[in-house]
């Protein structure tokens, strides 16, 4: 059987897990928690078998120096599951050898639909493992991403059923299904989401556009997350999304100002939190009204997807973390979102006027889809520019507590590349700053400091918030 | 693909698409986020395989009661799930949806 073959067994077993979902018999547990483990544990080696396999190079002219795989072209959520499921408890106290398992004709249905799908999911693994065929082809490590991450997702759904059983043997899962289990899901559903995007993208098979025009950069602190902003709105400009990663792109950013609410904390920043409650709101907006428009675009929204994901990861970290944010970060964040709104919304409004996406045709009686006129109100695009849009109605610019905290924001940027700048000068690390009055940068930070007392007072306490899930 | 390349889903499926874009359009206004995130990915989820692109929804026939709709998806994605075979869907897909729907019914 090949790879394919192996993983439409394993997937059609999960389903119906899923589907039929119970708590194992007590008899069972040892052999469902052997099974979940197998599925965790091959999932895990075949998704570093893809990011680390696929041979890029084979692709990308220009670049016979040194060897790319797939975990140097992507960042974000791939990576971020492969490091999450490492930290997957597997119980192994609690199972039994998986050739036993799998040796014996198991009598309850449930526990054979389980085995079968350890069974198949071990058998792809090993087939890709064993296989070369596929590494000079991205397109099919992709695809590989993809049905990881479905079966992590399936995984934590069923794991819901075995919290009661496993919370009572394991106080490491109980912990872990508490604080974890909700991130790993979400970045198993984005991982697919990115995965199904790349793998139908044109240019996963031609790689070299990626190096004369923006890519997505990988932000290595939450600090960056307007740097990632701003490559994501050049994104934006380019590769036509399809109507699925538009979706993924709102409920992702809908995620993120949800994230970020938690990060303002209680008792701070109450306009900032306004403003991010009401983006959050606009966002699902956005993702609603996509159920009635098609594209007729096959999907170059990849890296626009792996873009948000990366900011999404540096917040998702830092809620993670708990974190105290600086709310002149989330402030800068929040007032350079709208910009990419707009990328999004300009290449949206071209594409319907070029006939690329399509409406629901509701004056006819049968369901079919229809071309926009022109000048036509389209849901979709109200729902891009109520997004841009602010809580008191404003399109652009900033008022009243927010400019102030975003005023306090560009000044410790200003002030953060200056003591760079000095430091290199100076030979001491950046950070390290020394004690200089009357001077510019003195005036900077005083006024630096004088508007985050008036605006962001500072909590007696660290913030202790409950880690991202859904 | 042009506008001529769509295709029908099976009755069962077009019955949980539709009624999910209409609660997806409401859900701003009328459930919680988690809720509403939980309808926006039992939809999202019910996409057709690779190759085939599907006529839109049915129009929005004006629901007003949210739990009685959720029950109307999962009795159609009920009927998808026992016979997956038919319905140019991936059943991990399918499961994965009404799985979203079960969710959203057990928020209110």
């Amino acid at each position: 059987m090949t790879y394919g073959m192996h993983h439409d067994r394993s997937a059609g077993a999960l389903a119906w897990l899923v589907h039929n979902i119970e708590p194992p018999e007590p008899d069972d547990v040892p052999a469902v928690f052997t099974c979940r483990a197998a599925l965790i544990n091959s999932a895990q080696r075949r998704l570093d078998r893809a990011l680390l396999g696929a041979d890029a190079e084979s692709v990308v002219p220009g670049y016979r120096g040194y060897r790319r795989d797939l975990r140097g072209l992507v960042s974000a959520s791939p990576l971020l599951l492969a490091e999450l499921l490492r930290e997957v408890p597997r119980l192994e106290g609690h199972a039994i050898a998986l050739t036993d398992v799998l040796a014996r004709q198991p009598p309850g249905q449930s526990r054979q639909v389980w085995v079968e799908a350890a069974r198949h999911a071990t058998l792809a693994t090993e087939t890709v493992l064993s296989s070369a065929a596929w590494m000079g082809r991205p397109g099919r490590a992709w695809q590989i991403v993809a049905d990881v991450a479905d079966v992590v997702e399936a995984v934590v759904l069923l794991d819901s059923r075995l919290a009661p059983v496993a919370a009572s043997l394991d106080a490491r899962w109980a912990r872990w299904c508490r604080r974890e289990s909700g991130s790993l899901r979400v970045v198993a559903r984005q991982a697919s989401i990115l995965a199904r995007s790349a793998e139908l993208d044109p240019g996963t098979d031609a790689l070299a556009r990626l190096e004369t025009l923006r890519r997505p950069v990988v932000l290595s602190r939450l600090e960056h997350i307007v740097d990632g902003v701003q490559a994501a709105e050049q994104i934006a400009r380019r590769g036509l999304p399809s109507v699925g990663e538009l979706r993924a792109f709102a409920i992702m950013q809908s995620d993120i100002a949800a994230a970020c609410i938690q990060l303002v904390g209680a008792g701070r920043g109450d306009p900032l939190r306004d403003a991010f409650r009401w983006r959050e709101r606009r966002y699902r907006q956005l993702a609603a009204s996509t159920t009635r428009v098609a594209s007729l675009s096959s999907g170059g929204g990849a890296d626009l997807l792996c873009q948000t994901q990366e900011i999404g990861r540096q917040i998702l970290v830092a809620t993670r973390s708990r974190a105290v944010v600086s709310l002149g970060v989330l402030a800068d964040f929040d007032h350079h979102s709208p910009r990419l709104a707009r990328a999004v919304e300009a290449n949206i409004r071209t594409a319907f006027a070029n006939g690329r996406y399509l409406v629901a045709d509701q004056r006819s009686v049968e369901p079919r889809w229809r071309r926009v006129g022109p000048g036509e109100d389209i849901a979709l695009l109200d729902s891009l520019r109520e997004v841009q849009s602010r809580p008191d109605g404003a399109t652009t610019g900033r008022t009243g507590d927010s400019e102030l905290l975003w005023a306090a924001s560009r000044v410790a940027r200003l002030d953060r590349s200056a003591d760079e700048r000095e430091a290199e000068k100076a030979g001491r690390p950046p950070g390290v700053r020394p004690r200089v009055d009357g001077d510019a940068s003195a005036a900077r930070r005083n006024l630096r400091e004088s508007l985050e007392r008036q605006w962001l007072p500072r909590p007696s306490t660290p913030n202790r918030r409950p880690s991202l899930g859904c | 693909m042009d506008l001529t390349s769509f295709t029908v889903p099976t009755p069962e499926v077009q019955r949980a698409r539709s009624v999910l874009a209409e609660l997806c359009e409401i859900g701003v206004e009328l459930m919680e986020r988690e809720r509403h995130i939980d309808v926006l990915l039992a939809f999202d989820r019910l996409a057709p395989s690779a190759g085939i692109a599907w006529v839109p929804p049915e129009p929005s026939v004006g629901l007003s009661n949210v739990d009685e709709a959720l029950a109307a998806a999962r009795t159609a994605l009920e009927a998808v799930l026992n016979d997956p075979t038919r319905h140019q869907i991936a059943p991990l897909d399918a499961a994965m949806a009404a799985w979203h729907v079960d969710q959203a019914q057990g928020r209110r």
